[in-house]
């Protein structure tokens, strides 16, 4: 990636940032930080390494994307829209009765690969994809983005425990820490897993650890993101919140959160 | 998709049905009964229709409920889960492995499909249904032990939303499910006897329920009787109740475990004990019949 690339993946991050606050501020979500800290990855993903088609969105050998952690949908829905899955104005109905962007990931949605599944249920979805993928020789990739706070619940173990045996060596599951320091990486180790680590908040460092990837070989892989642990308030955006936050990035400060 | 040990012969007899030219593929899943669910949803996403089965864990709808729901009904994904106790067979292992809730659990998702047949041909004919047929999740109970055949050999005339009369009356409707099927036909013999003439319902599709066949029979009738392998409350008497309380009340009551757990014992002491039985039919339809209003 040379430097101008670099440069607009963290133009195309910002406005993606900017989005989510406003599309949270609007709805009068809770829960910002989940969502503002895999921007940098999602956007990385979907600009650079993974192969997607917003024209033709059904197409069966496109990359598919499962987002465990469903309170991040934000981010995920203002990546799509900008990719051109649907227009941007259903970002200001986000969550709302009768909008097409359900608070938690709906397949319905153009561009969304698989539903949340429940805490923990996103790595077996994104096995079952790529068990089906297989099975019709499409060698598309299948990528899980989950939390560290799913990674404690027993369905996901559950299913990283078999995916090394069924030798599912195109699904790619991304943990984001959070901040927190668990012992995720050694456990999926154990259970078979390539595991390798980034900052999930330098895209040089995402940049690496996608690059490494190595698909040729059948070993499930993971990538252990470190983000900026932010804090939520427990209390809806204001418009105050909302504007202070918007003038915050447009002046390059990267947010982990809204703290006023 | 199995859970659990793996069952040999299944994969022949299931080979050998008309799945109207799709090619069926087995995959031994382990015990991982919440992988094996979301698995499914994967593949199902991926334009896959998958059956998941469990043959000796009965309680992996209760256990994966969360993920069935979430993964699969929610989205309303082409996924059947069968699951396999409706006869007796895991009995001597005691309540925890002995699953009459499922009804009620499965009825309650919105979207699902419920069904359990009587006996081996309807089985048979439900399972092609499902596989060919159905759109949306659906979950089936099915029996391993032998049963009496209910059904001719190649009669197709089953699917969702169905029933089947399988005997005429005007005294009294006994509406049956599965195991209590063969139950129910006894009883009706035993009430000719005593002068009351009961119709007969295969009701082996609780949902969508057969509210015509059901309203129909209770117009000739005038009173019903439930019968299920099942708790009292959401199964079967449940889903007839509400049908009849909202569209033409009669006197219903229901013969099933009640609001008890199981124990250990053989199949049959399990059915005295639990009333379970033809005897249990006839003493309710004698106390319906006796307050119908005629």
């Amino acid at each position: 990636m040379d430097a101008a690339r670099h440069k607009e993946l963290e133009r195309i991050a910002l406005e993606v940032r900017k989005d989510v606050v406003r599309m949270m501020g609007v709805a009068r979500t809770l829960g910002i930080s989940k969502a503002l800290s895999i921007v940098d990855i999602l956007v990385y993903m979907y600009w650079e390494h993974m192969k997607v088609y917003p024209g033709e969105r059904n197409r069966p050998d496109r990359d598919r994307l499962v987002l465990g952690r469903g309170s991040a949908a934000p981010a995920l829905y203002a990546c799509l829209s900008r990719l051109g899955f649907f227009d941007r104005q259903e970002l200001w109905s986000f969550s709302r009765l009768g909008a097409m962007l359900q608070g938690y990931p709906d397949i319905r949605t153009p561009g969304v690969d698989a539903p949340g599944g429940g805490l923990g249920g996103g790595l077996g979805i994104a096995l079952g994809l790529g068990m089906g993928l297989r099975m019709e020789g499409v060698g598309a990739r299948v990528f899980c983005v989950m939390d560290e706070y799913e990674m404690s619940v027993g369905a996901a173990w559950e299913s990283a425990s078999t995916a090394a045996s069924d030798r599912l060596g195109r699904v790619v599951l991304i943990v984001d820490t959070n901040g927190t320091d668990t012992a995720t990486a050694i456990r999926l180790e154990a259970c078979g897993w390539s595991v390798t680590d980034a900052d999930g908040s330098d895209m040089s460092s995402i940049e690496s650890s996608f690059g490494a990837l190595d698909y040729t070989s059948s070993t499930p892989k993971a990538v252990m993101m470190k983000t900026s642990p932010g804090r939520d308030s427990s209390e809806p955006l204001s418009r105050f919140d909302m504007d202070n936050a918007l003038s915050k990035l447009e002046n390059g400060t990267v947010l982990a959160d809204i703290e006023s | 998709m199995s859970s659990g040990s793996s069952f040999s012969g299944y994969s022949d007899a299931v080979s050998e049905m008309d799945t109207g030219g799709f090619e069926v593929v087995f995959l031994e899943c382990g015990a991982a009964s919440r992988d094996v669910v979301l698995k499914a949803a994967g593949l199902s996403l991926e334009g896959k229709k998958v059956f998941i089965s469990s043959l000796y864990d009965p309680l992996f709808i209760a256990r994966c409920y969360e993920q069935i729901r979430t993964a699969i009904a929610v989205p309303n994904l082409n996924v059947v889960l069968a699951a396999v106790h409706d006869g007796s067979e895991l009995d001597r292992e005691g309540a925890s492995r002995q699953m009459n809730e499922d009804f009620a659990l499965m009825r309650a998702l919105p979207g699902m499909t419920v069904l359990s047949p009587s006996d081996r041909r309807s089985a048979y004919v439900l399972t092609g249904f499902l596989a060919r047929d159905l759109e949306g999740p659906a979950y089936i109970r099915l029996s391993r032990s032998e049963r009496n055949d209910i059904y001719e050999a190649d009669d197709p005339d089953f699917n969702a939303g169905g029933a089947r009369l399988l005997s005429e009356g005007d005294g009294v409707t006994i509406c049956a499910i599965g195991v209590m099927v063969t139950e129910a036909i006894k009883a009706r013999d035993v009430l000719a006897d005593q002068g009351i003439s009961a119709e007969v319902i295969d009701c082996y599709s609780i949902k969508p329920f057969p509210r015509q066949m059901l309203l129909a029979s209770v117009r000739r009738t005038g009173c019903c009787v439930v019968a299920e392998k099942h708790t009292g409350a959401g199964g079967l008497y449940g889903a007839a109740s509400e049908c009849l309380g909202g569209s033409y009340p009669v006197p219903v009551r229901g013969v099933s475990v009640e609001d008890r757990f199981g124990q250990s014992g053989t199949e049959e002491e399990l059915r005295e004990y639990y009333g379970l039985t033809h005897r249990e039919i006839v003493h309710n339809v004698l106390q319906v019949w006796a307050i119908r209003r005629r």
